[in-house]
């Protein structure tokens, strides 16, 4: 039997040029125990995961498994040793089926066995109570069935030691309470896992342990019995315990009703939406959006959600039905996705990687795009780089983005700074319609606080806001109305206070 | 044109094809783990070369052609290096290949062969018996060269390869999402680096099938444009092997149909019949569908972190 930690890190340090991404860590993670890191965005989360998953090498320190020192030089060193990751991103291949993504790297290299795969797959996603079709394109699924792809590969690999990085925010309730029982059991057997989360609620559901990180510091390292929520939220905002903590946004309290006009700002009309495998995601839906209001889309993922929202940015078309905007004349899929972003639609997209951004470019070249149009920043065609620049300088300040400037690509940013920089470009010149994906997915409490804020301050303005969001907590927090989709079908809209979660819950159920 | 001219031209168009698929089914297998080579020209003259040179020396056609394979491989891991380990541009370090490869066999061939003629020992006519008397299908399809079975049977296989077999599966995430590739413990770099070598190889077999077997000796630049011809059905092909076999087939019976039609128009200038070819394969990537998308990560350096 080992008795010793089946992980640990010792004294490990990680810097990117001038940055210190992380600062003399260590940790020791024992058999069988469920270990939570947690901290704001940028604190060095995934890079933790990186390192201790072979992805990325240390610059100072060492990290032992079972006791023996080892320097992997890639992931296939540390999948060796039973070390399964489930990443922030996902690190699924688009163009092949599900099938294909569990066969990659584990299959031996002769003929592949569709038949046996396809059957082991559906028993493994079986055993967890979730469905998934192996055949399915896994480019066609939404973040959701991506993500439980992604948990159920690293399973599928039996690990003796599992890294999971954030793996239900993009989760229904259900499917993250299924994921936690599968956590239960697996750590039953022995195995080790790590859990990365901005969720207070989940560490203190099943993890036994937890480390909080502050700026690539491990700041205090215990078990969880020993502290209070609220301990764990001053410690990571500002490295100490019992710390004033700043007040939670009110939005009940302001005047929801202040600048709703009477005129809709979106008109939907008998909407039926397809997914992009063809099936039907929404048979029939309709609803208006007024100025001044936010509507909260609620529901199982993989309902409609990701189509509504796309249908009406202008990036898919709807199957059958009309959508109005009112900013503009006729119907909203006669316009580009361009015009309509003229005339004062804004969209914080669900898959932020492939939708919201470009990896490769600088901060100022991303929070430029889609604003290319505004005479802020292009005059006669030319980019005025001096005022970008000063925007962006602006927004790092405003949502405390964690960079080293304006000219970094922002592929280097922790996935919650991307994020901040992607609402940041969409709140930019008061868009007039707000579509919003789950905009605090990812964010650390403080950051999602000011996004909700942000979003009541921009509602109060006069702006019509459609948020789609699998968060009661926030829907109920900041949304005037909801509307619930599932099973082809649409709930509602009803306003927030005329219902209860448990009516809600009832309907996202599909009673 | 009457039958039997039709015939013979189909038949030495299969010929003239093999050089052209050889290439073009290593470069689908490099293409598809996401290295692009532009010097397949380069390295088919080499091959060429090698062939004629060590089979002259050896007397044995077939040493010639592990010559010829042995060389490619070693070219193709040239690129590989450059490009998979030290992160050259991957068009640069191709024509640099290009250049490379017609230097060294020009200047090779004056030296070891003093660029005279020589008689290069043929491969023995593969025996079919009766098969090969049969009208029509007997020239056509029983009459051929040794390795033009291999290199059909090589194009089928490969499409097998790259679509049932783990090996596929991993070449084609490799070229697609590396990322994703490396997190399932690929060795992205490694991988690469093989399917360099195995374009490498092809590319020699058909620079060897174009000098020992199509044509008997080297000549100067021989290759004339096959290496990029191979590239368009690649493309053309849609970066599947037996699409390329078609595709190549089509190419090989212009350039055999051509050569005939030189000779039965004597009026028209001969150029106008050598450039159709080229010009069937400029009107084939025009096709709809020819502009298909390839690898996501093609002609893209693998960086870790
Ligand atoms: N390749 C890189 N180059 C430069 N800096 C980097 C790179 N990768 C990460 N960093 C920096 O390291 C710090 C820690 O990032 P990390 O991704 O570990 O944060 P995190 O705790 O996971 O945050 P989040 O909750 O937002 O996911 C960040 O400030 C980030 O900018
Ligand atoms: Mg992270």
């Amino acid at each position: 039997m080992i008795s010793g930690p089946i992980l640990a890190l010792d004294g490990v340090s990680k810097s990117y040029g001038d940055v210190l991404a992380i600062d003399d860590v260590s940790l020791n993670i024992a058999v069988g125990e469920v270990f939570a890191l947690i901290g704001e965005n940028g604190a060095g989360k995934s890079t933790i995961v990186k390192m201790m998953s072979g992805e990325i090498a240390p610059s100072r320190g060492t990290i032992r498994v079972l006791g023996e020192k080892v320097a992997f030089s890639s992931p296939r060193d540390a999948l060796a040793r039973g070390i399964s990751v489930v990443h922030q991103h996902y690190a699924l291949v688009p163009d092949f089926t599900v099938a294909e993504n569990f066969a990659l790297g584990t299959a031996p290299l002769g003929r592949l066995d569709r038949s046996a795969l396809n059957r082991r797959i559906r028993t493994l996603a079986a055993s967890v109570g979730v469905e998934i079709d192996p055949d399915a394109l896994v480019g066609s699924l939404d973040v959701a069935g991506q993500q439980k792809i992604e948990i159920l590969k690293a399973l599928a690999r039996e690990p003796r030691f599992l890294i999971l990085d954030e793996p239900a925010a993009v989760l229904s309730p259900e499917d993250a309470d299924r994921l936690f029982l599968a956590i239960e059991r697996i750590r039953r057997q022995g195995i080790s896992v790590v859990l990365v989360t901005h969720r207070l609620a989940d560490v203190f559901r099943i993890c036994d342990r937890v480390a909080v990180m502050r700026m690539g510091r491990l700041v205090v390292e215990g078990d969880v019995t020993n502290f209070a929520p609220e301990d764990l939220i001053s410690l990571m905002m500002t490295g100490e315990r019992g710390a004033a903590l700043p007040s939670q946004p009110c939005a009940r309290a302001a005047t929801a009703t202040a600048a709703r006009g009477d005129t809709p700002v979106l008109q939907v009309r008998d909407l039926e939406l397809h997914r992009a495998n063809g099936s039907v995601a929404v048979r029939s839906m309709s609803f208006d959006l007024a100025a001044g209001e936010i509507l909260a889309v609620a529901g199982v993922e993989g309902n409609g959600q990701t189509e509504l929202v796309r249908s009406i940015a202008g990036l898919e078309r709807q199957a059958c039905g009309s959508i109005g905007f009112s900013a503009l004349e006729g119907e909203l899929s006669s316009h580009s996705p361009q015009a309509l972003r003229q005339a004062g639609l804004a969209h914080v997209p669900e898959d932020r990687i492939h939708d919201g951004i470009v990896l490769t470019q600088s901060l100022a070249e991303n929070l430029l795009l889609g604003h290319l149009h505004h005479p802020a920043f292009v005059r006669k065609g030319v980019i005025r780089r001096d005022s970008v620049v000063r925007q962006t300088t602006q927004v790092i300040q405003d949502y405390g983005i964690r960079t080293t400037g304006p000219m970094q690509p922002i592929g280097r940013l922790s996935g919650g700074n991307q994020q901040k920089l992607v609402l940041a470009r969409e709140f930019m010149n008061d868009p007039c319609l707000l579509l919003a994906a789950h905009p605090s997915r990812g964010l650390d409490i403080r950051t999602s606080a000011l996004v909700q804020g942000l979003l009541i301050e921009h509602r109060d303005r006069g702006a019509a806001i459609l948020l789609v969001s699998a968060d009661l907590d926030e829907i109920w927090a900041i949304a005037d109305r909801v509307i619930v989709l599932s099973d082809t079908r649409m709930h509602g809209p009803v306003p927030i206070h005329e219902t209860t979660r448990q009516e809600v819950g009832a309907w996202m159920a599909g009673h | 044109m009457d039958q039997v001219v039709v015939v013979a031209a189909i038949a030495s168009g299969i010929r003239f094809a093999m050089p052209i698929l050889f290439a073009a089914l290593g470069e689908t297998v490099s293409e598809k783990a996401g290295v692009l080579n532009v010097g397949i020209e380069g390295i088919m003259l080499i091959g060429a070369f090698l062939a004629v040179l060590i089979s002259v020396q050896t007397g044995s056609p077939w040493v010639g052609l592990l010559a010829a394979i042995a060389g490619g491989i070693a070219l193709g891991l040239l690129h590989g290096w450059m490009v998979v380990v030290l992160k050259v541009d991957q068009i640069v370090s191709g024509i640099a290949l290009v250049v490379l490869g017609a230097g060294l066999s020009g200047f090779g061939y004056r030296l070891a062969l003093d660029g005279g003629a020589v008689r290069v020992p043929g491969f023995r006519q593969l025996d079919l018996g009766l098969l090969s008397h049969l009208p029509v299908v007997g020239p056509v399809l029983f009459s051929q060269h040794f390795l033009a079975y291999v290199g059909i049977a090589l194009a089928f296989a490969l499409g097998f390869m790259l679509r049932r077999t783990g090996l596929g599966l991993t070449i084609r995430a490799v070229g697609e999402t590396p990322e994703a590739a490396a997190a399932a413990g690929i060795e992205i770099d490694r991988v690469r680096l093989c399917c360099a070598a195995f374009g490498g190889s092809l590319a020699g077999i058909g620079g060897a099938f174009l000098s020992t077997a199509q044509l008997a000796g080297f000549v100067e630049n021989m290759v004339s444009g096959r290496g990029f011809i191979a590239l368009a059905c690649v493309v053309f092909s849609r970066w599947r092997p037996v699409g390329a076999l078609f595709a190549a087939l089509a190419f090989g019976i212009a350039d055999a149909a051509q050569v005939r039609m030189q000779a039965l128009y004597p009026d028209i200038p001969y150029q106008a019949f050598i450039i159709l070819p080229f010009v069937i394969a400029l009107l084939a990537m025009t096709m709809p569908g020819g502009a298909a998308r390839g690898p996501a990560q093609l002609g893209r350096p693998f960086r870790r972190g």
